[in-house]
């Protein structure tokens, strides 16, 4: 009886978790990876604090979006390397596609109204 | 260096604001973000390292508050209720039918209000027309399993099969007392409030059982072990009768029924919006002490203006308080089920059962 996280029902998604997703679309990525590359590619429009990206990361991994992968180190210490990974599922790139639709049906129809009011 | 190494610590001491599972699970990590973040900001200046730490301050807080109102709600339902007991919430038109029988026992005193309705065709269509949609719905919840919206409907039939039992018990046998004194009146009518919900108690009881055995009602006997509130919710409906019995033959009653009615339909609606069985029970209590408390009131504020008392032998503060004894029955009888908490399942029980 529990809620299905279909992409449908996820069809908008938050800002940060839209660009977490696009982030991971090219591979997992640590914590630290998705924070510059979300900064790098958003051209600094999107800056996440460390407590945002884990609020967002803990969110869509319930959400099953995301997965996280621990590295095996064999019981060796591997001081200043990171031992977590994120992931893209399944259902988190069928939510990004359906959220990059959903934009792009957005964008359409706001051309469509424009194009009628600008002439 | 020893800038990073200032505010990486600090940032390790405002981690102990999460709850200690996420810190377990998260402070490494965090930590590791945080020293590269700090490193790679050092490089670009000190503007840039306060804009960091401004933005971490901001956020840091509401964070926290979020991860212990999730760890809160995965104590409550993750942790004891495995998941496949747990319930869609009860919102939408669900949460409407959960107030069908509340609306079907403020339907009657309402309707005495208007004069002329009492007794006319209008009262008997709107009433049989939510009978029968009461009727339909425990049909529907009997067949999904009694999901929480279908309870209350399921308890006024239990509470109406108890009052029928129970009358047809009176009568059978009318019980032979002589009471001599009024304290001895309160000891019957509390004995008497007792048989009333034992008979409601012992056919909810039953009816739990039964669905350990029909499988199609299983779901319902699993999750009763695991939120003994839910026989609460169903013997709650036992206060429906109660007050609608309760006013007996007192003229200009139906004001406090109605509003009875509505206490009892909030905490319903209050039941139904929180998680923690405790808060449930809680809800349900209050609203029945409530309800009690003002049937009583609605007695005691009554009685001079009744044309019958010339005849009767029973003082007016004793009129009001034995609404309050057959109260406190009800509450024990919708409090007993908590008993059932000394004895939760094991984890994989419910697993190998469904199987």
């Amino acid at each position: 009886m529990q809620t299905s996280n279909t992409p449908n029902s996820l069809s908008q998604l938050s800002e940060p978790a839209f660009f977490i997703l696009l982030s991971l679309s090219s591979g997992r990525k640590h914590g630290y990876a998705i924070l510059k590359d979300v900064e790098d590619f958003s051209a600094g429009q999107l800056v996440m604090s460390t407590s945002t990206l884990y609020g967002a990361l803990g969110r869509m991994q319930y959400q099953g979006l995301i997965v996280r992968i621990s590295v095996e180190t064999d019981g060796k210490p591997r001081p200043g390397l990171p031992r977590k990974f994120y992931e893209l599922s399944k259902s988190g790139r069928r939510a990004l596609l359906a959220e990059m639709q959903r934009m792009r049906t957005l964008v359409s129809l706001a051309d469509q109204r424009l194009s009628g009011v600008m002439g | 260096m020893k800038l990073v190494e200032l505010m990486v610590g600090a940032y390790a001491r405002l981690l102990k604001l999460f709850p200690s599972s996420y810190q377990s699970e998260y402070s490494e990590e965090l930590e590791f973000v945080m020293r590269q973040t700090v490193e790679k900001t050092a490089e670009q200046g000190r503007l840039s390292l306060l804009r960091l730490t401004w933005r971490e301050l901001r956020d840091l807080p509401l964070a926290a508050l979020r991860a212990h109102i999730k760890e809160g709600r995965r104590r409550i339902m993750a942790s004891d209720i495995p998941a496949e007991l747990l319930e869609d919430p009860v919102v939408g038109w669900k949460l409407l039918l959960v107030f069908v029988p509340f609306l079907m026992a403020t339907t009657i005193p309402l309707l005495n209000l208007v004069k002329g309705l009492s007794d006319s065709d209008v009262l008997i269509l709107l009433v049989g027309m939510l009978a029968v949609l009461m009727y339909l719905m425990i049909i529907a919840g009997f067949s999904k399993g009694l999901p929480r919206w279908s309870i209350p409907s399921a308890g006024l039939l239990v509470g109406i099969v108890s009052y029928r039992i129970f009358t047809a018990w009176i009568d059978a046998t009318p019980p032979q007392f002589h009471l001599s004194s009024v304290w001895e009146e309160v000891l019957f009518a509390a004995v008497m409030g007792f048989i009333f919900y034992g008979h409601m108690l012992l056919i909810s009881v039953l009816l739990v059982l039964v669905t350990a055995w029909v499988k199609p009602l299983r779901w319902f006997y699993e999750r009763v072990r695991w939120d003994w509130s839910l026989l609460s919710l169903l013997l709650y409906s036992g206060a429906l009768v109660a007050l609608l019995l309760g006013f007996g033959h007192y003229k200009g009653s139906e004001p406090y029924q109605v509003v009875g009615l509505l206490i009892l339909a909030f905490g319903a609606w209050v039941y139904l919006r929180v998680s923690r069985p405790t808060v449930r029970l809680g809800s349900l209590l209050v609203a029945v002490a409530l309800t009690m408390v003002l049937i009583g009131l609605g007695k005691f504020l009554l009685y001079p203006q009744q044309t019958w008392i010339v005849h009767n032998t029973f003082p007016r503060w004793w009129e009001a308080i034995v609404p309050l004894v057959d109260g406190g029955v009800l509450l024990l009888v919708i409090a007993a089920p908590a008993v059932l908490m000394l004895f939760p399942p094991k984890s994989g029980q419910v697993r190998a059962d469904a199987a």
